[in-house]
């Protein structure tokens, strides 16, 4: 394998610290908001981290950009998700579904 | 209680922004949900949230049994939560370990330059092997006859 230099453009030292890769906030959403964006924005983290690695600082800022779209949008789901299931419960509470509930408690 | 108010709040206000700020109320977060995670039983809990995902399904997404293992560990039953989801143990030390090396370096800024109070992102190069775990396991626990540690039930 031949050396392969480094595409032009702003490097580590354009830049103080690495851009954000928004990884933890990626698997966050993956264990927690369990969607398809969830995945999608862990896989621009992965890219953003690889970009860092590779020196190009600029393609991780805009990789990092998107991995913080996803996440907003993979946050804004699940919580609208985890609101809707909370408000069908409190409706099937209301109608009276809560006496079946009764029979299911554990030790 | 005034007077105390007034010295918490200027205590908040100092730490507001800084890393040490941002320490503490990630621990304080962490400790309010293990509480939580505590008073909590998914077995009794109906109205806790589905994976919508399952519900819409019936298949296994890789975060499913996230709730049920964080209740296990927050009883000190770590089979259990091992055994709800197995990627969640580790997802949880790895996400612990680096608010402990973030810690050191906020709280101990003469140990900041040791190697292990590195953040473990630093060590992270080209981490595609995260995405291939995850859709591995997203594949695997929907497999029929699958391991019963691998599926949720």
């Amino acid at each position: 394998l031949s050396y392969q230099p480094p595409a032009a453009g702003p490097g580590p030292s354009a830049y103080g610290a690495p851009p954000q890769t928004y990884l933890v906030w990626s698997i966050l959403n993956l264990i927690f908001c369990c969607l398809p964006f969830g995945i999608v924005a862990l896989v621009f983290s992965v890219q953003a981290q690889s970009a860092i690695t590779a020196g190009h600082w600029d393609n991780a800022v805009d990789l990092g950009n998107k991995a913080k779209g996803w996440n907003i949008a993979a946050t804004v789901c699940g919580a609208v998700a985890v609101l809707g299931v909370l408000i069908i419960f409190g409706l099937a509470a209301s109608h009276g579904a809560v006496n079946q509930q009764q029979n299911n408690f554990g030790p | 209680v005034t007077a105390l108010t007034t010295r918490t709040r200027a205590l908040a206000g100092s730490l507001r922004g800084t890393d040490r700020g941002r320490a503490g109320g990630i621990a304080a977060v962490l400790v309010v949900a293990a509480v939580v995670a505590h008073l909590l039983n998914p077995y009794r809990d109906h109205w806790l949230p589905k994976c919508p995902f399952h519900e819409l399904t019936g298949l296994w997404c890789p975060g499913c049994g996230s709730t049920r293992s964080a209740c296990a560990l927050a009883h000190g039953d770590v089979a259990s939560a091992f055994r709800h989801n197995v990627l969640f143990l580790p997802t949880l030390a790895f996400l612990v370990w680096i608010w402990a090396a973030y810690a050191v370096r906020s709280f101990v800024p003469s140990l900041a330059d040791r190697p292990w109070a590195r953040s473990p992102l630093a060590l992270l190069r080209r981490p595609w092997w995260m995405v291939a775990v995850v859709v591995a396991f997203w594949v695997v626990r929907n497999v029929p006859g699958a391991p019963e540690h691998l599926l949720s039930s």
